[in-house]
């Protein structure tokens, strides 16, 4: 057996199909058709593919955060760590600290920059005070943020720039230690030099939390992810390593898309 | 052609920032005229004493102070009824329940309650807290036919407060491994609490300056009172017998410019103590 073969998958999709109950996200038919794709542990998988191919709401059902929102039908499994998060016995709450999400849009909570991340290790219980701010240290210094903020940690977060809001999103994320880590269109809304403080810290934390990563900017899947998957229409048309997965494409549609022919 | 667009749009914009300002000015000056009115005429009775002793003789002479301490005492209990009445039925209505005929029933009853004259309610209340559960005229009867009076608006304001904030920071809470009432409690609600507390304001507002409600519920007993359950007299009420009964019209006027201050004063209080924490 090689290598790659005998790593860990965290992360398996298994005949998943979707569709929202009520009719009018996508008027026919479902928003994922058969997904089946593994990620491995320690590594970047990234996901491309035009709007309304089915890529967020993927990755909003690996941690049930699609449930919050929207009911729909759902078949097939998702297993993380082996075991299916779909499964009526699995807490999705518990779920929900071990698969941490950060969103497209930067969204400070209205409280304090170092209220905004304990919030999540308070509610899972931990209230000494040098474990939170040891918590706050470690999470800033590791989303690239801790060197700008490190004097006015009680500040309103809101205060915060678009770029250095969603650095804080993703330390609020870490500070649960989750092991993997879901973020969708993270650097849509950010300036290139924003975008490469995110970049940065997730190559650099990808052995401790592995990262599933939506995307439209197909230079940036090219860039940091190990594994590169094309979503289109609902359907995975394509998965591979990135770098064969941008240099010898097997599927057309893949390669149009790439090259910039559509999408 | 265009040039004579542009002047025309120039003009009817100058016309319309200058009927703005009008009335903005109008609205400003109204109040500043009240409130001088209040003053001019309120003035020269007032002294540390009208605060602080008793009124004398009908209230000829004297101060205010167990009227004082009445109102305030009205105006806490009624809050501390109506609040938390209010601010969770706005939770339950916008946070629980999926729009349907009985929410709308429940909103539309809400509408209703905030259309109907305060001397209705001191009906309500004589009839229902002071005769037929037996409290009598007393400061518990009248804090609760108040909470009725003020729901409405406490669940109006705290529903409007709520709604503002935005879906996805809920989901921020929920993406952190929050419960949905992990999420109510210590997302929405600190979040909406500016909101929440313009609501309460409003109703501690209308709480304090209320006087048919007030009169039919708590009565207009000038004593210091010892419990809840002893009838009593708000400075609303007293200004009303003040001027109605001929007592006395400068310690009318004076308890006006009392209540009118007091007022500014609580919701100054109110404002410091549970606004923002943080500057923005």
């Amino acid at each position: 057996m090689t290598e790659a073969a005998m790593k860990e998958i965290i992360l398996k999709a298994e005949g998943l199909s979707y569709a929202y109950d009520r009719p009018g996200k996508v008027p026919n038919g479902p928003v994922l058709d058969n997904i089946n794709l593994d990620v491995e542990r320690g590594t970047i998988f990234a996901i491309i593919g035009p709007s309304q191919s089915g890529k967020s709401t993927f990755l909003r059902l690996i941690n049930r955060l699609q449930e919050v929102t929207a009911t729909g039908a759902l078949s097939g499994r998702i297993l993380f760590e082996g075991r299916d998060i779909y499964a009526s016995d699995y807490d999705p709450f518990r779920l929900r600290r071990e698969v941490g999400f950060c969103f497209d849009k930067p969204l400070a909570l209205d409280m304090s920059i170092a209220e905004n991340i304990t919030f999540g290790p308070r509610l899972a219980g931990i209230t000494s005070k040098d474990d939170l701010g040891a918590i706050i240290e470690e999470t800033l210094r590791a989303s690239n943020l801790w060197d700008e903020v490190k004097d006015r940690l009680s500040m309103n977060a809101n205060r915060l720039s678009g770029g250095q809001k969603q650095r804080l999103s993703l330390a609020r994320t870490l500070a649960l230690h989750p092991r993997l880590l879901l973020l969708d269109e993270p650097c849509s809304a950010l300036d290139p030099i924003s975008t490469a403080r995110i970049e940065e810290a997730l190559v650099s934390m990808k052995a401790r939390t592995t990262c599933v990563l939506v995307t439209n900017n197909t230079k940036q899947a090219s860039r940091l992810a190990d594994r590169t998957a094309f979503f289109l229409m609902s359907k995975l048309v394509e998965v591979g390593p990135t770098k064969e997965f941008f240099t010898s494409p097997r599927d057309k549609k893949t390669d149009d898309y790439i090259s910039g022919r559509f999408g | 052609m265009e040039q004579e667009f542009q002047r025309s749009n120039t003009f009817w914009n100058r016309v319309g920032t200058r009927l703005c300002m009008t009335t903005t000015y109008s609205v400003a000056g109204i109040l500043a005229a009240i409130l001088f009115y209040l003053a001019w005429k309120g003035i020269g009775r007032l002294s540390i004493g009208f605060f602080l002793d008793s009124p004398i003789d009908l209230g000829r002479e004297g101060g205010v102070f167990p009227i004082l301490v009445s109102t305030l005492l009205l105006a806490a209990v009624a809050l501390a009824i109506a609040v938390p009445l209010g601010v969770g039925t706005a939770v339950y209505l916008t946070e629980y329940t999926k729009e349907s005929w009985v929410t709308m029933l429940i909103r539309f009853g809400a509408e209703c309650l905030a259309g109907i004259p305060s001397i209705i309610f001191g009906l309500f209340g004589f009839i229902l807290f002071v005769v037929t559960l037996g409290m009598g005229w007393s400061i518990l009867s009248g804090a609760l036919t108040l909470a009725c009076m003020v729901l409405p608006t406490i669940i109006r304001t705290s529903e409007e407060a709520i709604k503002a904030v935005p879906a996805s920071i809920r989901q921020v809470g929920f993406s952190l491994g929050a419960t949905k009432s992990q999420v109510i409690w210590h997302i929405v609600l600190p979040q909406s609490r500016s909101g929440i507390i313009t609501g309460i304001i409003l109703a501690l507002g209308r709480v304090m300056g209320e006087t048919a409600c007030v009169i039919f519920t708590t009565g207009i007993s000038m004593e210091m009172p010892s419990s809840l359950f002893d009838s009593a007299r708000s400075m609303a009420v007293h200004f009303y017998i003040l001027a109605r009964e001929g007592i006395s019209m400068d310690m009318a006027n004076t308890t006006a410019l009392a209540l009118v201050f007091m007022i500014l004063l609580v919701n100054l209080g109110a404002t410091i103590l549970f606004g923002r924490r943080y500057s923005r």
